[in-house]
């Protein structure tokens, strides 16, 4: 029976027109922002150096240098995938097409169809989750091959970290998006309404990004917080990897998921469905 | 099989409103169960909680003699209030996909498509489509998979004349298969037609539970005859028309279960008895009328 309703929700998702939409975005955008870096890379790359030194002579310390030009990938294709997965980009769009795939069920009845029919409400809530998390990971594909596509022409192959790194780093991202699609499931089913779901979705999390930012910049007792807030994770994820903490965004990222699944489900069994 | 739905005490409360108050009714394998009430008389409500939809506050009920939940819930092909349909895909794409997810054969979309008269709509949207066009692919929805029960609220809303006979006539015929029919309708006259049984249901309460026959026999025809004698005066007229149909009431009329066509000879006969003919009528008591009036009486 599950395997029904999954196939069913591929079936809703190939047809889901805010999915392809926010695909060609993804790739135009990742594109875009490339090209952006690759500008950027060429008009600054030579005089890095020089620019060091004077940011040195300045009195500015060697921290707060290295992370100014860490804005700036090195000229490696695995340096600009990186950076472009950890842009916050990927979940935005994923936001906007959870929203729709999922409130929408709401918004138009049509969850009522499945229910009506003997689906358990944790069947279709398990199918909705897998069709979540292969969304937001056929966007960040998307939005990686934007970036790409650039890359293979304007930028040299390899990478400075090893393969096991870069691996491991993927694989950071794959869970930690999944958890992200954990999230907006469970906003889109307390929300409701498709334009509701999609605001909070991208709203609330920017919101706490910010006010973390804040709060670390202002005690150093906090600066560690911010990479155990899902949303900002991702701009981590290739430190620890390289650090050998791999399982901090794994952690992490089987956290946040377990508590959206069970919050999203817990509402969604008790939910009178209108 | 003993029942396809049986309900005992179902109750729904919404901030301590009893919008469905202890309702315990039986559908049988079969039936036509009209639902009859006004709006708000908690219809929607009943059909939701039956289907999942609302979780029940007390009471309790049961589906195919006692099959478990949702196994017996797969049989059930239902439309409350308006159609869910995805509107960014054809009426043919609805029901493939509605068939993906029961995990059956969609063969029979076609012939799904021709019965509720949707077989010429091709690739156009649901988005494009009129009331009546939506209301019928609701129906064509509820037909998939063949179930044994259907939960149609509603199910004319929307629908032209020829829409609604098309519907009376494909219910009928669903009935004929053997499918057991529940239905909550505004347009009593269209439920009289085709209903075995009526539920009447009023601020939550069901006030009765009449079959079709029992509710021709309250409503049908009937002459109203008030007299000085009426005991004298029902010897009379039983022996003139020669029908057991005469019956004296509580209020002492006489009540003949039939339109008398000759009123006059009837006056003329009880006036030859010496019986004084005060008052004499005939009357047409609709189950229409009939549900009115026992709606506004509760």
């Amino acid at each position: 029976m599950v395997k029904s309703l999954i196939k069913s929700d591929f079936m809703k998702l190939k047809k889901s027109r805010s999915l392809i939409i926010c695909c060609i975005v993804a790739v135009c955008l990742g594109a875009v922002m490339a090209l952006l870096y690759v500008n950027a890379w060429n008009t600054m790359g030579e005089n890095i150096e020089n620019a060091r030194e004077l940011m040195m002579q300045m009195g500015i310390d060697g921290e707060t240098i290295d992370s100014a030009f860490s804005v700036l990938p090195e000229p490696y294709f695995w340096s600009y995938a990186n950076i472009m997965l950890s842009d916050g980009s990927i979940p935005t769009f994923a936001a906007i097409c959870a929203g729709v795939f999922i409130a929408s069920e709401y918004s138009m009845g049509t969850i009522k169809n499945t229910i009506s029919r003997g689906f358990s409400r944790t069947k279709i809530y398990v199918s909705k989750l897998m069709v979540s998390c292969v969304t937001i990971i056929i966007l960040g594909i998307a939005y990686v091959i934007g970036t790409m596509a650039v890359c293979a022409i304007f930028v040299r192959g390899g990478s400075e970290i090893s393969a096991v790194q870069m691996l491991l780093s993927v694989l950071s991202y794959i869970f930690l998006f999944a958890a992200m699609a954990s999230v907006y499931l469970m906003i889109a089913v307390i929300m409701k309404k498709t334009g509701v779901a999609i605001a909070v979705s991208i709203v609330i999390p920017a919101v706490i990004s910010s006010i973390i930012t804040i709060i670390t910049y202002s005690n150093n007792e906090f600066s560690q917080v911010a990479k155990y807030w899902l949303f900002n994770t991702p701009s981590f994820v290739e430190k620890m990897c390289i650090d050998g903490q791999a399982y901090i965004p794994l952690l992490i990222s089987v956290f946040y998921f377990a508590v959206s699944t069970a919050v999203g489900l817990t509402v969604f069994k008790r939910q009178e469905i209108k | 099989m003993e029942y396809v739905l049986k309900t005992e005490n179902l109750t729904k409360e919404y901030s301590h409103n009893r919008v469905v108050d202890e309702i315990s009714l039986v559908v049988k394998q079969g039936d036509i169960y009209g639902f009859v009430g006004k709006n708000g008389a908690g219809k929607t409500t009943f059909i939701r909680l039956i289907l999942g939809l609302a979780n029940t506050t007390s009471g309790s009920f049961s589906l195919f003699d006692g099959e478990n939940i949702f196994k017996a819930r797969r049989r059930i092909g239902s439309l409350v209030e308006s159609p869910a349909l995805y509107n960014n895909m054809s009426a043919k794409d609805n029901l493939n996909m509605y068939c993906a997810m029961l995990g059956i054969d969609n063969k029979k979309v076609d012939e799904i498509l021709s019965t509720v008269g949707l077989k010429d709509t091709g690739k156009k949207k649901v988005r494009d489509f009129s009331l009546g066009m939506k209301q019928r692919l609701g129906i064509g929805m509820a037909l998939v998979g063949n179930p044994d029960f259907l939960m149609l609220d509603e199910p004319i809303n929307g629908l032209d004349p020829t829409g609604i006979v098309e519907i009376r006539e494909l219910l009928i015929k669903l009935k004929e298969y053997g499918k057991t029919i529940f239905i909550s309708s505004h347009y009593l006259g269209e439920l009289e037609k085709i209903a075995t049984v009526y539920g009447i249901i009023s601020k939550g309460k069901l006030i009765e539970e009449i079959t079709a026959q029992e509710l021709s026999k309250k409503c049908g025809k009937r002459t109203v005859i008030k007299t000085d004698n009426a005991e004298k005066a029902k010897k009379i007229v039983t022996s003139l028309l020669k029908t057991n149909n005469v019956a004296v009431g509580a209020d002492g009329s006489l009540y003949v279960r039939e339109n008398i066509k000759d009123i006059g000879v009837i006056t003329n006969e009880l006036f030859k008895s010496g019986i004084v003919v005060s008052e004499i009528s005939n009357e047409e008591n609709s189950a229409e009328d009939y549900f009115i009036k026992k709606m506004e009486e509760n």
